[in-house]
């Protein structure tokens, strides 16, 4: 399994900081959770799609979790998101959320399923142990900065 | 659902309209290291959301000119100076502008800078032709 290493915004390594991507095309929704995120000190990535949690995937910027909403535009809903992940990014589990009960047939991928309107401490706090349960890398294991 | 905390003592809140998520995530990550608090959104549909929230303050808009829908940056620049003539909005055209528009914010910061605003053209610019040469394999 890759060892995963936190870059900050300039790609410098960040060793210590735990990074979360939160993917909801509902503005309000994606800041309240993102700054329950931070306020604890969680680097948060931010998409409003799946095609742009993607793109962030894809950049190298690391992320240890990604918090996404089932429903969102076309093509790519939250269940084909977290299949594409596991998949492509086996190591970073993803938590679901949607404001209808969870009736996803294909889980994998899937850590949890939140539904809406969710606790946003219980949902962070969940995610923080998940983050805690990944295996941690030794210094010599980082990622090449993208 | 809890709502937000109103921000405390001075720190300024940025909206950051920007429809480019390589440009948007690096802008807000540049604007945070300086100590703003940054509220992101992709398009100016998303931004007259949370202007329009009144538990949300916000001190400075910063947005692109061009992006996707039926309002451009101008146009919301224009819906904000007709009902929140109070809020200091800032356009900005191309990764430059916006770069430079972010490193004269940062120059009056909370925070000193976190790196050299270069660091943030070129982390954009890397990170769109890595992705423009993926989707042409």
């Amino acid at each position: 399994m890759a060892c995963p290493t936190s870059y900050d915004g300039a790609g410098q390594v960040n060793a210590d900081a735990r990074s979360v991507l939160v993917v909801d095309d509902e503005i309000l929704l994606r800041y309240l959770i993102a700054e329950q995120f931070r306020e604890r000190g969680y680097t948060v990535l931010e998409a409003v799609d799946a095609q742009e949690a993607l793109s962030i995937l894809e950049s190298g910027t690391v992320v240890q979790a990604v918090f996404t909403d089932v429903l969102m535009p076309w093509p790519i809903d939250g269940v084909a998101l977290a299949r594409i992940i596991a998949t492509k990014w086996p190591s970073v589990p993803v938590v679901l959320t949607s404001g209808t009960p969870d009736r996803v047939d294909d889980r994998r991928g899937v850590a949890a399923f939140f539904l809406k309107p969710y606790d946003l401490q219980k949902v962070v706090e969940h995610i923080g142990a998940l983050i805690d349960a990944r295996p941690s890398c030794p210094p010599d294991q980082a990622d090449s900065v993208a | 659902m809890n709502t937000p905390a109103p921000p405390t003592s001075t720190q300024e809140t940025i909206l950051v309209v920007e429809d480019e998520v390589y440009v948007r995530m690096t802008v807000a990550e540049y604007l945070r290291g300086c100590g703003y608090k940054v509220i992101e959104a992709a398009s100016a549909d998303e931004a007259i959301v949370v202007l329009q929230n009144t538990e949300i303050t916000i001190d400075i808009v910063f947005s692109d000119v061009d992006m996707p829908g039926a309002m451009s940056g101008f146009a919301l620049a224009q819906w904000i100076r007709e009902r929140r003539p109070d809020l200091h909005v800032i356009l900005a055209g191309t990764v430059d502008r916006a770069v430079s528009a972010a490193d004269d914010l940062c120059e009056n910061g909370p925070l000193p800078k976190p790196y050299h605003p270069q660091v943030v053209v070129d982390r954009i610019r890397r990170l769109v032709a890595a992705r423009a040469a993926k989707r042409q394999r």
